[in-house]
């Protein structure tokens, strides 16, 4: 078995965390993507780039768990605006009741007996 | 002042474009878009330039940004043989020289760029449909150069029958096939490369099987085979030599369109309409190459004695059908009629390998 460094094994954690992490940000309503992007990628351990955050934007789009909308600006051209479906609610439904099980097992075995 | 036009924004955009070379269109011009607006955005928000630059580099390394759209990055090496690819075509300028056939030192620089990029083409890593694509794209300008060279000198000796009553007849290549045929070579030599080049550039996504690559290049290939083995019947010396050398070739093109036809007949999940249409195809197109090699006989003009009177009626001549006696041998089973013959070898060699790998490419997407 290969050793997995810090960053190969942030990035495998990342990856399967990251989309719903979108989601749950746009569960409190529609965002400005420059704003979600910039929330996004300053959560401390995630460890995302602004730049990643758009193709995975992009996924989500055509996944139907997003969509997207061009809303007028005071302070300058239109701008696009990221809102959840009804598809991607319960996407993140779904995951909500998973990952809280998931991490409860994580814990489980990592803490063992302590 | 906006993301295009900022320096520090503009340079990131640019080595955006270099990594997202990689990714399909529409895709890398949505997410370049999407860029240049957060871009637009960072330079809106910035109170200095330092600022700015700090915010330009937490969009992160531009290979990353790609990276996300889930394509494998692509190698250098395949990067490098690509480039040569999209950059081969450029010797086909050497074929515009004044003489015709390029010269010795012309020909040589046009096989050494050849054989350059197939090195790099066999180094660069792919999948065996694009890696055949690129070994074809490597090898196709010297190949269709030396057929449209092959094609003129075919073309240009071949002989007239005199009649008794002073008819001049001549065989030649069909003039459709003629057209076709060199039009498919110039294709294929200019082409190829390029589609081979830009196929490379780009990581693999869906990969383009070896049989269905069979089947898209019939119709070009199909043409120039039939057009050259048309050029190399009509009788001259160069045609007689290569007659033997240019049927092997056609043999082995037909043998691996049936090769390829195997493969995808023998493929699970095709549907039965598109496991008949590839049988249709596999078959139908050697049939078709014999169908238009075959050799149109074209009345010439009229032949009598300077100061004599003309034997007959010369305008009329125009209209007269052309008798038994004199028309070009053909195989019993093909149709006599010219328009027909044509119409069936294109239907053969070009329309159904095209529905037919349509079919297959519609099922594997």
């Amino acid at each position: 078995m290969s050793v997995t460094t810090d960053a190969q094994l942030l990035a495998q954690l990342r990856r399967g965390v990251i989309e719903h992490c979108v989601l749950a940000l746009l569960e409190r309503g529609p965002r400005y993507g420059f704003d979600l992007v910039r929330e996004l990628a300053a959560v401390e351990g995630l460890g995302t780039s602004e730049g990643t955050i758009y193709p995975l934007l992009s996924r989500l789009r055509k996944d139907g768990l997003l969509e997207t909308s061009w809303q007028p600006s005071d302070q300058g051209p239109p701008r696009r605006y990221y809102e959840l479906t009804a598809q991607g609610r319960t996407a993140l439904e779904v995951f909500h009741r998973h990952w809280r099980s998931f991490r409860a097992a994580v814990d489980e075995v990592l803490e063992g007996d302590k | 002042m906006n993301a295009v036009k900022h320096s520090a924004a503009a340079e990131w955009l640019a080595r955006f474009d270099r990594a997202a070379a990689a990714l399909p269109q529409p895709r890398r011009g949505e997410l370049r878009q999407e860029l240049v607006e957060h871009l637009d955005a960072l330079i809106a928000e910035a109170a200095s330039e330092e600022e700015l630059a700090a915010a330009v580099a937490r969009l992160g390394d531009p290979a990353e940004t790609v990276a996300a759209e889930g394509l494998p990055p692509v190698s250098r090496a395949r990067a490098r043989a690509a480039l040569g690819l999209l950059l081969l075509p450029l010797t086909g300028l050497l074929y515009l020289t004044p003489a015709l056939p390029p010269g010795l030192p012309s020909m040589a620089l046009i096989v050494l760029a050849s054989v350059v990029v197939l090195t790099l083409v066999l180094r660069a890593e792919a999948a065996a449909g694009t890696r055949a694509l690129a070994v074809l794209g490597a090898l196709a300008p010297p190949l269709a150069g030396l057929g449209g060279i092959l094609d003129k000198v075919f073309q240009a000796g071949h002989p007239w029958r005199n009649e008794p009553d002073g008819s001049q007849y001549v065989w030649a290549s069909d003039s459709w096939v003629v057209v076709l045929g060199q039009l498919a070579m110039l294709l294929l030599g200019l082409g190829l490369p390029v589609l081979a080049g830009l196929r490379l550039r780009r990581a693999e996504t869906a990969g383009l099987s070896l049989d269905v690559l069979a089947l898209l290049l019939t119709p070009a290939v199909g043409l120039a085979t039939a057009l050259l083995l048309s050029g190399s019947r009509l009788g001259t010396s160069v045609g007689t030599m290569l007659d033997g050398p240019l049927l092997v070739v056609a043999l082995v093109c037909a043998a691996t369109l049936l090769a390829a036809g195997g493969l995808l007949l023998a493929r699970p999940g095709l549907a039965v309409l598109t496991k008949a249409l590839v049988l249709a195809a596999v078959l139908a197109a050697p049939v078709g190459v014999v169908l238009l090699a075959q050799h149109e006989t074209r009345l010439a003009g009229t032949v009598w004695d300077a100061g004599a009177e003309p034997p007959r009626d010369i305008a009329a001549d125009l209209t007269r059908a052309v008798p038994d006696s004199v028309r070009a041998p053909a195989p019993a089973w093909v149709p006599d009629d010219q328009s027909t013959r044509l119409g069936l070898g294109l239907l053969f060699v070009v329309v159904l390998p095209l529905a037919a790998a349509w079919r297959v490419r519609g099922r594997e997407l």
